[in-house]
């Protein structure tokens, strides 16, 4: 999954442990082997690798819900949560400091727009060369709420899911008390900003904390928009809660995606319960009793 | 709910069908799970018995069970009971001018040992869950076999499944002291039963889950009981009943997870129909409760009431020109409440279950409404407690 994955479970035996741990670890381990743009022999790649020629793909029900999803999340975000945006990295090198040439980026913008692709599900393909699916604002969150199913399934009742900071909840304490989840501070990842108590549900994070780009001395996050093609002046860093890991990934990335203010405003549109810090450093949350503010703010 | 509202709702449907994918609703077993009941049913005494002993069924039942896995696609489940009981059963009514029917007992000596073994193979290929059963039972007194499968099917979201179950059965009873009582039949008896049964189970949402089903059955041969007797204008002669029956019967099941209380309710209807003109309701509700730690509490209710089959009669005055008499009370009008309660108490690799259920019966409870009450409707106490082990 390119980050680490922990289990914070509490079960009745360490053979117990063993087994679903290596069941779990089977399971994420598969689909990463599915789903991974960074695997030459992954699915994804070999979909991917065929852009633009004859070649059709029969997909599985779960790779083909999958792009449902990605549907939904592109409908509902005015297109800006697009899964074939990915290629737009190419052309952005965050170590550089220097914008790609515009025409680069132009010709690039070419082969990105899920509205290009036709969704069939037993006639799969992506219709131009060089295009490129990513599935990196889903499939992290979604196999942390997959996880959590498979440990209930299995008789867990009391633990954490964290891939790689999407964190979903299998459920509190065995005493009942919620998990203190920290929040990383934008400009001191080691530090916490917050702390998210959790009983349920997941808790996904976005923020441009590790990867950003200075502009006409102006701080741009890794989020690249799919319309423009250029890194957004987004919001510093957005958790939000919500039922499904997945879902909260999606909504925080849309946040990020809109920017500053209309960020802010859609996360009070949509309703579900969520932290900011924008590029001042000013933190809102809701519902306000949801954070725990750490001490040296 | 505003737009930006709904769209939060439409990608939680989307991402809930993700895991509706993947997540196996039907899954074989991973381990080998070992379980052990022991139960006691105890009918209550008659009160006004009329000879024969008033004392009415004691029966002590041990059940063991066992599921193997044998592959990753299938498992095996085993089950043997052993049933013991003695006590004394309802033979005739008697009814004198226009008093209260009577009803006359058998002795206490009635005492049978039943053996049940049975074992299903379950294979599971991703969608599609086959099973397969076969069954045998044996009493002094009567031996049954019975074969049965079961094809399941869940659509491609996993939200419902499909599933139709047939079983078979061929029942022979060869009834003591047939030497003795002529009302019973010298030779041996056989009855056969067919079924089919069809249901459709679907997931509402996160909480719900409703099943609706459909069954026809029919039993063929010797329908009668052997034992039960009944005094007619030609006198003393056995029980006598239609040799087939067909039965329709259409059930729902509902099941609905309270999140803030941590609960489940469970509320279960039946309507049942046969070509004996009985028609009865089953209403079951139940509430799961889950307590610290890790402890549930069961307790239910039930009720029942059946009206009464065209050939029953609680005494006969008059003969019939079919010539089928019964004073059975199982197909007499009646209702009947079970209040049940139930622990089950989970530990590391193994859980114990503690029950009680009640049983009380008349002829005007829930929507039975009779005028004369079968004089032999039962009350019982049914007390269980068993254990089930993983490992």
């Amino acid at each position: 999954m390119g980050s680490p994955c922990l289990l914070y479970l509490y079960c009745s035996s360490k053979e117990q442990f063993e087994r679903v741990a290596s069941q779990s670890v089977a399971r994420v381990n598969e689909l990463e082997a599915h789903y991974s743009r960074y695997l030459a022999d992954s699915l994804l790649s070999d979909i991917n690798s065929h852009a633009g020629t004859d070649k059709r793909f029969t997909l599985t029900d779960e790779f083909w819900t999958l792009l449902q999803y990605a549907n939904t999340a592109h409908a509902i975000s005015d297109g800006l949560f697009d899964i074939t945006s990915g290629v737009l990295r190419k052309v952005w090198d965050f170590n550089n400091g220097q914008p790609p040439a515009i025409a680069k980026i132009n010709s690039t913008l070419e082969l990105v727009g899920w509205s290009k692709i036709v969704l069939d599900q037993n006639y799969f393909h992506l219709p131009l060369a060089g295009m490129e699916l990513d599935f990196g604002g889903i499939v992290k969150e979604y196999a942390a709420d997959l996880v959590v199913e498979m440990l209930r399934q299995s008789g867990i009742n009391h633990g954490l899911v964290d891939m790689g900071g999407d964190i979903a909840v299998i459920g509190p304490h065995p005493d009942n008390s919620p998990w203190q989840v920290a929040i990383s501070d934008p400009d001191f990842p080691e530090q916490a900003i917050a702390t998210i108590p959790l009983m349920a549900g997941g808790l996904a994070s976005s923020g441009d904390y590790q990867r950003f780009i200075v502009l006409n001395d102006e701080r741009y996050c890794h989020i690249l928009n799919p319309k423009t093609g250029w890194p957004v002046k987004g919001l510093a860093a957005v958790s939000v809660w919500a039922p499904q890991c997945v879902v909260a990934g999606t909504v925080a990335t849309i946040a990020m995606l809109k920017g500053d203010v209309e960020g802010e405003k859609w996360l009070q549109d949509v309703g579900c319960n969520y932290v900011t810090v924008n590029r001042s450093g000013i933190v809102n949350c809701y519902p306000n009793a949801l954070v725990r503010m750490s001490s040296h703010l | 709910m505003n737009s930006r509202n709904n769209a939060l709702a439409l990608l939680s449907v989307a991402a809930s069908n993700i895991l509706a994918t993947h997540v196996h609703s039907a899954q074989v077993a991973e381990q080998f799970q070992f379980g052990v009941r022991h139960h006691n049913y105890q009918e209550d005494p008659l009160t006004e018995p009329l000879g024969g002993s008033p004392e009415r069924y004691d029966i002590n039942v041990n059940q063991f069970s066992l599921i193997a896995p044998l592959s990753d696609t299938a498992d095996l489940s085993v089950s043997y009971q052993k049933e013991k009981m003695s006590g004394a059963s309802p033979w005739y009514t008697l009814k004198f001018g226009d008093e209260e029917p009577l009803q006359v007992m058998s002795g206490a000596s009635i005492e049978d040992t039943r053996t049940d073994v049975s074992a299903t193979l379950r294979v599971i290929d991703d969608f599609n869950s086959y099973g397969i059963t076969a069954a045998v039972s044996e009493e002094d007194d009567y031996k049954s076999a019975s074969f049965g499968f079961k094809y399941s099917r869940e659509t491609e979201k996993r939200l419902s499944t499909w599933s139709i179950a047939a079983d078979f059965s061929n029942d022979d009873i060869n009834p003591v002291d047939a030497d003795i009582y002529t009302t019973r039949p010298m030779d041996t008896q056989s009855k056969h039963s067919a079924s089919t049964l069809g249901s459709y189970s679907r997931i509402l949402n996160k909480n719900t889950l409703l099943q609706l089903s459909v069954g026809l059955s029919k039993k063929s041969g010797y329908l009668s009981d052997p034992y039960k007797m009944v005094i007619t204008q030609q006198g003393l002669i056995g029980d006598a009943r239609p040799d087939s029956k067909i039965s329709k019967t259409i059930a729902t099941q509902l099941r609905y997870f309270v999140d803030p209380m941590d609960a489940a309710l469970h509320l279960d209807y039946r309507f049942y129909t046969d070509d004996w003109s009985i028609d009865s309701h089953t209403v079951d509700i139940a509430w799961y409760q889950n307590l610290l730690f890790d402890v549930q509490l069961i307790p239910s209710i039930r009720l029942y009431s059946q009206s009464q089959s065209y050939f029953y009669d609680v005494f006969y005055t008059q003969e019939r020109a079919d010539n089928y008499y019964s004073t059975d009370y199982r197909l007499s009008e009646y209702g009947a409440v079970t209040l049940g309660l139930k622990l089950i108490k989970k530990f590391d690799s193994w859980s114990m279950t503690l029950s009680a259920d009640k049983y009380s019966s008349s002829g005007d409870t829930f929507l039975a409404n009779t005028d004369v009450e079968n004089p032999a409707l039962i009350d019982f106490t049914l007390v269980s407690f068993g254990f089930d082990l993983q490992f």
